[in-house]
């Protein structure tokens, strides 16, 4: 039979194989960490858990579980509807071979009762089976989670799926071992924001205290394009361009964050804290990367153009190209920024190797990223960095309907960068280009750690 | 024939870049963009072609193009 389009379940990766399912043994109850030990075991690179994701048709969902269960297939079937408010926690289903969950019509079958069923994923589904679709299930690896977890994923996010399920592995030792000794409860970095009103980021640049809004400063931000209709920014005059042959419209995520941060509001609605620096700075979106996250140099090159024929005194590029040389077109772009009063601010990279190109070119400020107790973050990378900001853990905001995100990595470090300069230049007309560039390296807050890690330090809104 | 590739060319910033934009036509070169705030010059051509626009007057360096990614949506590091 030909492989059925998945109807609803988890996102797919795209290198997944679907090959090493067969040989999984994977119990409904099984913990994630031994769920992830059977896969390195099996030397399994596809991301399958060993477990697979019936998915029922519309409207088949009580017959689909009956199919299942003793009058089917036999399976001791839990089904969410038994569980308080529907929160099935796997490890409470016990011997379950599977669980229904009747609101989304997909029941989790254990890799075990499907192989015992001859189930696959290349089982022939009959017309009239109310199954739509059988599928592997794969780790899903939330993004922002906190803490050790992205710190193991970090160092090994680079090499290989195998390195990288030994690397959450120990992520999940970690967090494990954490909630153990849990006698105070740890507040997530959204958590923690809320409670001080900003996130730790503005804080660590004390742009909360600051007088300054970043008014009418242009700032453009070069990069997947923004959610134009995001709550936070209505009424906002935002100039927009597309150098992708995309709209504008941020299908990615990253342009939103990175708006957010360099000129998200002072004040967000409800409970959400401050994310946001230059809060009356005006947004110049260029999408440079496409919603994929791609580019290629002449995008880039184009941005540039436009920001600096706008005359934006700002321009933030969270965007590199890893182990990249010098590039004399990125150098002499920035030069020209400069002449005509505009600074362009780049990310470093997140290689933890020298910095790539266009940061690497000695006309643009390079910025390097910190974790939340302001040491340099270990993806972060190194050599030529003229200033350093929080990138690990960066809550703000992204496109609808999520609305609000965390991320890490020097792209974030870089729009914080990007609006304490918006602050700056607000201060003074003379803070321009390369006045500019000294101002924030001047005042930058000093670090015990050396320059080719974080530059002068730590940004400062004035 | 070589095989055509992608290049920035960026100019010394002494003559109009529409000039050299011109001559780069002449010599082989597809021109697709000229950036003048900047300085710079995209298009393709083979590397025969590119050792032959380096010779041009007013052309500082002709350089591959880079590729950018920072990842799909969820990457952990970005």
């Amino acid at each position: 039979m030909k492989p059925r389009q998945p109807r609803k379940g988890p996102p797919v990766p795209p290198k997944a194989s679907r090959a090493a399912a067969a040989t999984a043994i994977s119990l409904i109850s099984s913990p994630v960490d031994e769920l992830l030990l059977a896969a390195l075991e099996r030397g399994d690179d596809s991301m399958e858990t060993g477990r697979y994701l019936v998915t029922f048709k519309e409207g088949a969902v009580e017959e689909g579980v009956r199919s299942l269960g003793p009058q089917g297939q036999g399976m001791r079937v839990a089904d969410a509807r038994e569980f308080e408010g529907q929160a099935v926690t796997l490890a409470s289903v016990g011997g379950a071979d599977a669980v229904v969950f009747p609101e989304i019509g997909v029941a989790l079958v254990s890799g075990d009762a499907a192989q015992a069923r001859g189930m696959s994923v290349q089982s022939a589904i009959a017309a009239d089976s109310p199954v739509e679709a059988i599928e592997p299930e794969y780790f899903f690896f939330a993004q922002g989670t906190p803490g050790e977890y992205l710190r193991g994923f970090a160092q090994t996010a680079e090499v290989n799926t195998g390195e990288y399920l030994r690397g959450f592995l120990r992520a999940v030792e970690t967090i494990a071992r954490d909630l153990q000794a849990a006698a105070l409860p740890q507040l997530e970095p959204g958590e923690e924001a809320m409670a001080l009103g900003a996130t730790w980021g503005l804080i660590a640049c004390k742009v909360p205290p600051s007088v300054r809004s970043g008014a009418a400063i242009q700032v453009a931000v070069l990069d997947t394009g923004m959610d134009l209709g995001h709550p936070d920014f209505v009424g906002r005059p935002v100039v927009s361009q597309t150098f992708v042959g995309q709209p504008v419209q941020d299908l990615h995520s990253h342009g939103t964050h990175c708006i957010g941060t360099s000129c998200g509001p002072k004040a967000p609605a409800g409970s959400t804290p401050r994310y946001g620096i230059g809060f009356q700075a005006l947004i110049f979106a260029g999408k440079v990367l496409t919603n994929s996250g791609s580019s290629v140099g002449g995008s880039v090159l184009a941005g540039m153009n436009w920001a600096i024929a706008n005359r934006c005194p700002v321009i933030s590029m969270s965007l590199e190209s890893p182990h990249s040389p010098v590039q004399t077109a990125f150098t002499n772009a920035g030069q020209a920024a400069l002449n005509k009063g505009c600074l362009m601010i780049a990310a470093a990279g997140n290689e933890a190797s020298p910095t790539g190109a266009p940061a690497n070119s000695p006309t643009i400020m390079s910025v390097a990223s910190l974790d939340p107790n302001l040491s340099p973050s270990s993806f972060s990378n190194c050599g030529k960095i003229e200033i350093a900001a929080p990138g690990r853990d960066v809550f703000s905001s992204v496109p609808r309907p999520a609305r609000y995100g965390i991320k890490s990595g020097t792209s974030m470090a870089t729009p914080h960068v990007a609006g304490c300069a918006a602050l700056w230049a607000e201060s003074s007309a003379s803070l321009r280009g390369l006045s500019l560039w000294r101002k924030l390296q001047a005042t930058a807050k000093r670090l015990p750690f050396p320059a080719t890690k974080v530059g002068a330090g730590l940004v400062q809104a004035p | 024939m070589a095989e055509s590739k992608r290049w920035v060319v960026t100019t010394s910033g002494d003559r109009p870049i529409r000039d050299i934009a011109k001559k780069l036509t002449k010599t082989g070169f597809a021109v697709d963009q000229v950036f003048d705030e900047i300085g710079s010059i995209t298009g393709s051509a083979d590397t025969v072609v590119v050792e032959k626009l380096r010779e041009i007057p007013g052309v500082a360096d002709v350089s591959p193009e880079l590729s950018f990614n920072i990842g799909p949506p969820d990457a952990p590091v970005t």
